[in-house]
Formats: structure tokens, sequence, C-alpha cells
């Protein structure tokens, strides 16, 4: 299995508002949910600059939990932009996969630990017979 | 490592300490604690702090300490949500039979309340129709203090963990402890790792408490369960934030996201239904492993 680390450029996004050019950019935000088609995921980033607003369609290629190719495809024609567009890759965006729990070693707990009522139930039954 | 669990607030509770022993009457303080402090403040029970100020036709209602402070922050949130996270909506999950029994039983759809309250110094004024919920304070509240009575008690080095919503320190070695992301669907499975110490991770998941289409974290605008959003995890330095911020998130608008992250000083990250994910830019950076991909 394939570990893939968060700092991978499998991500982009933004959620701080950064400076340009003295003014303050409004957050840039994912327009639309990521579309697979074939090993391709792609969504759209859209946000607001001084230039007005702009909009990024981003692919990723993911082979076997590999990310084999990233498409940033920058439209814009405000040059300034660039730049900060750059700073896009440090974002945080994905695609999130499990992996049984079981089979992950070393953790104490797991949070949000989803206890429906039944698994309550269960639980409180379990309690009841250690008791 | 020792740890032992019980039942509260309508969850299961595990507390581990990073200690040789853990003494059985130590144990017990611990239960009777949270168990006191169900009673105190649970909307379910008549009797309890919540219960008699649902129940007064006062205006004007003195409040604990406690309370107070947990008000406060949902004050703070329901600014900050534009109405969205609202501590008065006992009325409307009832409605839904989000009740005792979590029978989710159907009854008639009340309308939201339409009232509103207010703090002034130690007392809670009453407008219209208030009814109080601590729910998305009152748990990650708890945690901390129960966090605070094990320091007293002696176990420097713990971790408590409230039905997945979790508080610790470091180990006793100083190395953090590591924590699951429970998959929003896949319950027996882990998307991410999160290292904590001295620090707080908790999730709002609309699987959580749920029957049928209805959960438990309703809009109250829409005064439908909130569907565009599968959970969301918050890192922050208190359980009190991060709880109360998952569940605010978890009901506002994308645009206060980072608003709601920059007042609590916390860290999100949030699973939508397709399974894409969105994170504020220094979600744990350090200390969060995603899973593969793939």
């Amino acid at each position: 299995m394939v570990i893939v680390k968060h700092k991978l450029p499998i991500v982009f996004a933004i959620s701080s508002s950064f400076l340009f050019a003295g003014c303050q950019v409004t957050k840039p935000f994912v327009e639309g949910p990521w579309v697979k088609e074939g090993d391709v995921y792609t969504t759209t980033l859209k946000y607001d600059s001084p230039g007005g607003e702009e909009a990024n369609k981003v692919s990723l290629t993911i082979k076997k939990g590999i990310i084999t190719a990233v498409d940033f495809g920058i439209k814009t024609e405000i040059k300034a932009s660039l730049k900060y567009q750059g700073d896009f890759a440090k974002g945080l965006t994905g695609v999130i996969v499990g992996k049984k729990l079981s089979e992950l070693t070393d953790v104490d707990k797991i949070s949000g630990a989803s206890l429906t009522t039944n698994a309550f139930n269960e639980a409180v039954r379990k309690l009841k017979e250690q008791v | 490592m020792v740890e032992f669990s019980f039942p509260a607030l309508g969850t299961v509770w595990w507390i581990m300490v990073d200690h040789l022993g853990f003494d059985e009457t130590d144990k017990r303080k611990v239960i009777n604690f949270v168990a006191d402090f169900e009673a105190r403040y649970s909307r379910f029970l008549s009797d309890s702090e919540i219960g008699k100020i649902n129940r007064s036709k006062k205006e004007k209602v003195g409040v604990s300490a406690d309370l107070k402070k947990m008000l406060e922050l949902g004050e703070t949130l329901q600014v900050v949500t534009e109405g969205r996270f609202n501590l008065n909506i006992n009325r409307l999950l009832l409605s839904y039979g989000y009740d005792k029994e979590y029978s989710f039983a159907k009854r008639a759809i009340i309308h939201a309340t339409e009232g509103s309250f207010s703090l002034s110094g130690d007392t809670l004024i009453k407008k219209g129709e208030v009814e109080l919920d601590l729910g998305g304070v009152g748990k990650g509240y708890l945690i901390d203090r129960v966090s605070k009575l094990l320091t007293g008690l002696g176990y420097k080095f713990h971790l408590v963990d409230g039905g997945g919503d979790i508080y610790a320190t470091t180990k006793a070695d100083g190395h953090p402890w590591k924590i699951a992301l429970e998959h929003p669907i896949n319950k027996d499975e882990g998307f991410g790792v999160v290292e904590i110490k001295n620090e707080s991770v908790a999730t709002s998941s609309s699987n959580k408490r749920r029957a049928g289409k209805f959960h438990h974290l309703l809009n109250p605008e829409t005064k439908r369960p909130e569907e565009s959003i599968l959970s969301v995890t918050t890192l922050a330095k208190k359980a009190f934030l991060a709880d109360a911020g998952a569940t605010a998130i978890f009901v506002s608008d994308k645009k206060n996201w980072q608003r709601i992250a920059q007042v609590l000083g916390l860290y999100y990250l949030v699973v939508f239904p397709d399974l894409s994910y969105e994170a504020s830019a220094s979600f744990g950076l350090d200390t969060v492993t995603m899973l593969s991909l793939g």
C-alpha cells in the first residue's frame, strides 16, 4: 500500500487569505466537486482578485495510489496574478481514501468514531458484561 | 498505559492515562464528575439547569459560571455563522425525534423557535421562545474539564475521548498521541492519521446519530438536516473550541469557515459527499498524514 503524504502536490487551494498588491484577496474556493474521469480527477477553483473573479481548472491523474500528473490550468490573463496562483500548490484539497482501521498500526484512538444508536447500545451491552 | 470507558452524554467515553496504574477511586471520581455535569446541563433532564431555563417563563434567569462560558461561545458562534449555529434549537431537535431515547419518531414539525437569547453578566435574557440545547459546546467544555480533573488527580499524561472528540496531553515520553480520522462513510476505515499533543481533535459527522435521512445537525434556516457535508474535523488548543468549531463549520456557509477558524484559532478539514476534501491551509501540515489515494 502506497502512503501518499499530505505534502505531495495532490493538493491545491488555499484557505487563508493572502496579500496581493497591498489588497486583501478574498479567499479562493473550490467551485464544484471533484469529477472523476478514468484516472483523472478535475475540479475548478474560483476566487476574487483585484482584477475580478478568476477561475482555475485543476486536474490530477492518480494511478494505483500515486499521483502521476498534475495539471494546473492557469487561465488568467492578469500577469500579476500568476505569481500568486503558484501559491495554490501549497493548498489543501483532494479526495479522501480510506484504509482499514485494523491495518493502521500505532493508532491510539479514532476521531469521529460514529457511535450510532446501535453501536452505542452494543458498547453499553459489552460494558455491562464486563461489570 | 491504562484505560477505561463508561457511557455518558449519549455516547461512550474513554480515558487513557500514560501512567502505571489508575486508582479505582479516581476512576469513580471521573465518572461521577461527568455524570454530575450531565445532570446539570442535559436538555433531557427537567431538573437540570438547562431544563429549568427551558421551562422557565421568566425573561431573566441567572446562570452558573460554567453555563455562562458555554453560552458566551454559543453567542459568538451565532454571530460568526450568521445565525446558523444556534443553541436555541431544542424544540427543532425534538420535533425530529432527536429525543432522550433517540427515537427519531415522526412528529409534527415544530417551526424553529423565533426567540433569541443574550447574556448580561451572569444573567440570561430570553426574548420570546427560548429552549436551549448545549450540543456543540457542552461536550467539548466537559472534555477540557475532565482533562483538568485528571491532572489534578496526578495523571499528568492522559487522553480524554468523548465519543470521538478528543483532548490529549503529551504521552509520558513527550511524544504525541496518534488519532485516526474516521472515514465518514466506511466506518471501519480511516482516511488519515493526526498526531496531537496538548491539543484537541473533534469531528462532526452526519453519520453520527442518524436515522434515515435525519441526522442531528440541523440548519435552522431550512429546518432540515444539513446535507452538503459529510464530516468536519477540527484541530484546536481546547476541546471546547474544536468541538464547537466542527459543529459551526458543519452548519454554516463556506464563506464563513475561515472566519470561524480565525475566531476559534482552529484548523479544519471538510469532507464532501463525493469524498473530496478541503482543509484550511495550515491543517496540521506537520502532523497529518492522509492515507493512500486510488
